[in-house]
């Protein structure tokens, strides 16, 4: 961000959070502009490289949040887990927490929502998506949605937030329940709820489900993952410039937007653009578990711009790229959730990160511990042994990505640059 | 002894099994060992099982409970001294397919525990626990613990400062299992555990439970006068019943966060005595009208720095005020203060209908008519000044609350 754009954000971060208990209605209107705005001009901006993907993967996102604005009538609110194939062949908008509460943190307004939550009882421990969120909407800016549909994977946030927000709204909750076990009647379990939510989406949007359309769907939700899988193959063995907002998007298109057009076409590029890349070299090469805190400049500073490091990939990216067969999308989807690596025991993501970390020849992990994010809090020493005895020396960072008033940034900056210092004396 | 943290564990099946059972509800001195394997704002009382868990490597069945559980329950199978570890996959709900889950994990809960132990299904002895745990009837006035879990400590605590009858219904304590079926003798094991688990699936939802409507049993009771309502620090499924509890009742609540060390009760005793005034008025034991001459009233704040006094007449205005330093002994710096409104009234002891002592010297002025904590008397008092007013922030020489 330039100057001029920092005193943007600033000023529209300052209207916003000075109208919100007004005026909800306005601000509300108003982040639909600016959305909708930034969406077109990314759509406009003709960039190369991985830049290329990210301005289309952000116009499409900005797009999407500004109609669920528009249209809220039109938006089921979801997890970023939830299957959304269902909700992309019926042509609805999902509305989820990790795109609103980043959204709102980089336009620099994310603190009112915060504190209004807080204010309401939300415990201030609180994963800080959710907690934003929950503030968004009781503040009366975020508008009504059709209804509410979430996983029980992969954390406790999501049963919380979204029965508060259902009672809040007085609109329909679906919950897809999601056990830890992996077998056959598991897959059925989660197959018969899924069917479940296309019958009451059906109903409630008064719209048919075309079975070719779902089918359609899932194919291209597999093709796109099946892409993916091969650029992180490629990843590994070269160097990109990716962003934290670079990753934020991957997360988006393998999860929300997975199935749509815009996610294909977005790890095709992705895909592309590694092929062309030069072969990995000098930079460190930091594989990320967890949240990435895309709003802070000083790690934007640290991990995009001083030519030391680079990102290579996000553990959430890679936490479910199994095949699906488009002729049982139900199933498929279904075992998209059970072989999700958040769900169960920490075993399967600390596995998970030995493996991709080898995979993409890291040098070093970083573990983020997002505020209030207790799955991950807790398994943070446990998966820092083992990747460590595993030769992959992982920092363990205490931030948020999404409320920037739990972050000690000066500490974090020296803690990541001796982490850095250190992978450099290594080698 | 098999130690167990969650009231959906069949701990009559481990009964019936052989197993002595014991609920970790204890609290410790700190959290070092326990955060150096996990993280500092991780919930306490996962923490506090973790710091017991690496000194007394006994049984333990833990349930899936919430991501700090299931953390909990990580690090001690990758550290591997328990000797029988297991963890239960908890549904959701109680609707048949979860029931059905339910149930096997109690036959896998069996088979393991049994084949470690070597031993067999005991079906009398599961009987018999079964109709211990079985709902006693509450017929007097009663007070109730809801929210997160309370520490045994914290338990003993709170029973010893309330003037009820107090129930613990947080989500460990209100483990009431339904009546036995009618036939229960002549069941099969499969048939029994298919009982068992809907019975344990239809207890009391917690927060942890999708459909959370059912928990209005807990405060909808006519003989209940008032909620302790408690959280457990870092732990985020009770603010929100908090949050809504709020909304359906309006009956009297205290809400107390705790980090299951012994560090938080000390402050809890002053809001406890607080809420005990709130919920049954002290009536002040004033002298019988003749045997006083005089008719004015006086308020004495003994505080760890200065001792107030202030005296009011009968048409509720102040007459007279005096701020004196409390030196070592109380009670002398409480008569100083009293001895100065006096001269400045030109009056003695008996010029007074009523003296009443607040703040942390309360209890050690033998003068004063009765004792009140300042939690009320500053609510009283701002509300004398100002009704409007609705937060109050009392910036002391010990302490500063709001
Ligand atoms: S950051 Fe952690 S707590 Fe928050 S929604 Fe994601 S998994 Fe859940
Ligand atoms: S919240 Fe529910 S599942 Fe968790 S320990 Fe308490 S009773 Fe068990
Ligand atoms: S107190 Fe809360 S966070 Fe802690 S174990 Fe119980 S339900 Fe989980």
């Amino acid at each position: 961000m330039n100057n001029l754009e920092k005193t943007i954000v600033k000023t529209f971060g300052n209207i916003v959070t000075r109208q919100v208990y007004a005026n909800p209605g306005r601000v509300r209107r108003l982040l639909a502009a600016a959305y909708g705005l930034v969406g077109w001009r990314n759509a406009l901006l003709r960039r190369s490289g991985v830049e290329k993907a990210y301005t289309r993967m952000g116009a499409a996102l900005s797009r999407l949040i500004s109609k669920s604005f528009l249209h809220p009538e039109n938006a089921v609110m979801v997890n970023i887990f939830f299957p959304c194939e269902i909700l992309h062949s019926l042509d609805i908008i999902p509305v989820f927490p990790e795109a609103l509460s980043a959204y709102l943190v980089n336009s620099g307004c994310e603190q009112v929502f915060a504190e209004a939550a807080e204010n309401a009882d939300v415990p201030e421990s609180f994963c800080s998506y959710h907690k934003i969120m929950i503030g968004f909407a009781e503040t009366g800016v975020l508008p009504k949605p059709l209804l509410i549909a979430n996983t029980t994977l992969a954390c406790d946030a999501n049963r919380l937030s979204f029965r508060r927000l259902a009672e809040y709204f007085r609109v329909p909750h679906l919950v897809v329940d999601v056990p830890d076990r992996i077998d056959g009647e598991a897959e059925h379990y989660v197959a018969e709820q899924l069917r479940a939510v296309t019958a009451f989406l059906e109903e409630s949007c008064q719209r048919k489900m075309d079975w070719d359309r779902l089918c359609e769907t899932v194919s291209i939700a597999d093709r796109s993952l099946k892409s993916y899988r091969e650029y992180l193959e490629i990843r590994g063995r070269r160097s990109l410039p990716v962003t934290m907002s670079g990753e934020l998007y991957s997360l988006i298109a393998t999860h929300v937007l997975l199935g749509t057009p815009e996610s294909e076409n977005y790890i095709n590029t992705l895909k592309q653009v590694a092929q062309t890349a030069p072969p990995a070299a000098g930079k460190k090469r930091i594989l990320w578990l967890h949240i990435l805190p895309n709003w802070q400049e000083s790690m934007r500073v640290i991990f995009e711009q001083n030519g030391r490091c680079e990102i290579l990939c996000r553990d959430l990216t890679y936490d479910v790229l199994t095949d699906m067969d488009p002729r049982r999308p139900y199933e498929s989807m279904a075992r998209r959730l059970l072989h999700n690596i958040n769900n169960g025991g920490a075993e399967r993501r600390i596995t998970a990160a030995v493996h991709y970390a080898k995979k993409m020849r890291a040098d070093g992990v970083l573990l983020f511990c997002h505020w209030g994010c207790k799955q991950t809090m807790g398994l943070s020493q446990l998966a820092k042994s083992t990747l460590e005895a595993e030769g992959f020396p992982t920092l363990v960072l205490d931030g948020d990505g999404c409320d920037s008033r739990n972050v000690p940034d000066g500490q974090m900056a020296t803690r990541v640059n001796a982490f850095l210092e250190q992978l450099e004396a290594e080698k | 002894m098999t130690g167990y943290t969650c009231k959906y564990t069949p701990v009559e099946l481990l009964i019936a099994l052989g197993a002595e059972t014991k609920i970790l509800n204890s609290e410790v001195l700190d959290f070092a060992a326990a955060e150096r394997l996990t993280h500092t704002t991780l919930c306490c009382h996962a923490k506090a099982v973790l710091q017991q868990s690496l000194k007394e490597a006994d049984e333990l069945v833990l349930v899936s409970c919430c991501d700090s559980q299931r953390r909990l329950h990580d690090v001690l199978k990758a550290r591997g001294k328990h000797s029988f570890l297991h963890l239960m996959a908890l549904p959701h709900g109680d609707e048949p397919c979860a029931r059905l889950q339910f149930k096997k994990e109690l036959f896998r809960l069996c088979e393991l525990y049994s084949s470690r132990h070597n031993s067999v299904f005991d079906r009398q002895k599961f009987i018999a626990a079964c109709r211990e745990a079985a709902p006693p009837a509450v017929d007097r006035p009663f007070l109730a613990v809801l929210g997160a879990r309370v520490s045994s400590q914290m338990l003993e605590f709170l029973q010893e400062k309330v003037r009820y009858s107090l129930l613990d219904l947080t989500c460990s304590g209100n483990r009431r299992l339904e009546n036995l079926p009618d036939g229960i003798e002549t069941m099969d094991f499969t048939e029994l555990m298919e009982w068992y688990a809907g019975a344990l699936l239809r207890l009391v939802p917690c927060m942890r439970m999708t459909d959370v409507a059912g928990r209005r049993v807990l405060w909808e009771n006519d003989n209940l006068q008032g909620i302790i309502y408690h959280t457990v620090k870092f732990c985020d499924y009770y603010g929100f019943d908090y949050a809504r509890l709020k909304k359906e009742t309006k009956l009297p609540i205290l809400k107390l966060e705790s980090d299951y060390t012994p560090q938080s009760l000390g402050q809890f005793a002053t809001r406890l005595e607080a809420f005990m005034e709130s919920l049954a008025p002290q009536r002040i034991a004033f002298p019988p009208k003749k045997a006083v001459g005089g008719r004015l009233f006086a308020g004495i704040d003994s505080g760890s720095t200065t001792t107030n006094i202030v005296v009011l007449n009968e048409k509720r205005e102040i007459v007279a005020s005096a701020t004196v330093r409390t030196g070592a002994n109380v009670e002398k710096s409480a008569r100083a203060a009293l001895e100065e409104v006096c001269s400045k009234l030109g009056t003695g002891l008996d010029g007074f209908a009523a003296i009443v002592a607040t703040g942390y010297g309360r209890n050690s002025i033998p003068f004063a008519n009765a004792a009140v904590t300042e939690i009320t008397c500053h609510a009283r008092g701002a509300y004398f000044l100002n009704p409007a007013v609705r937060t109050i922030v009392d910036i002391a020489g010990a302490r500063t609350a709001r």
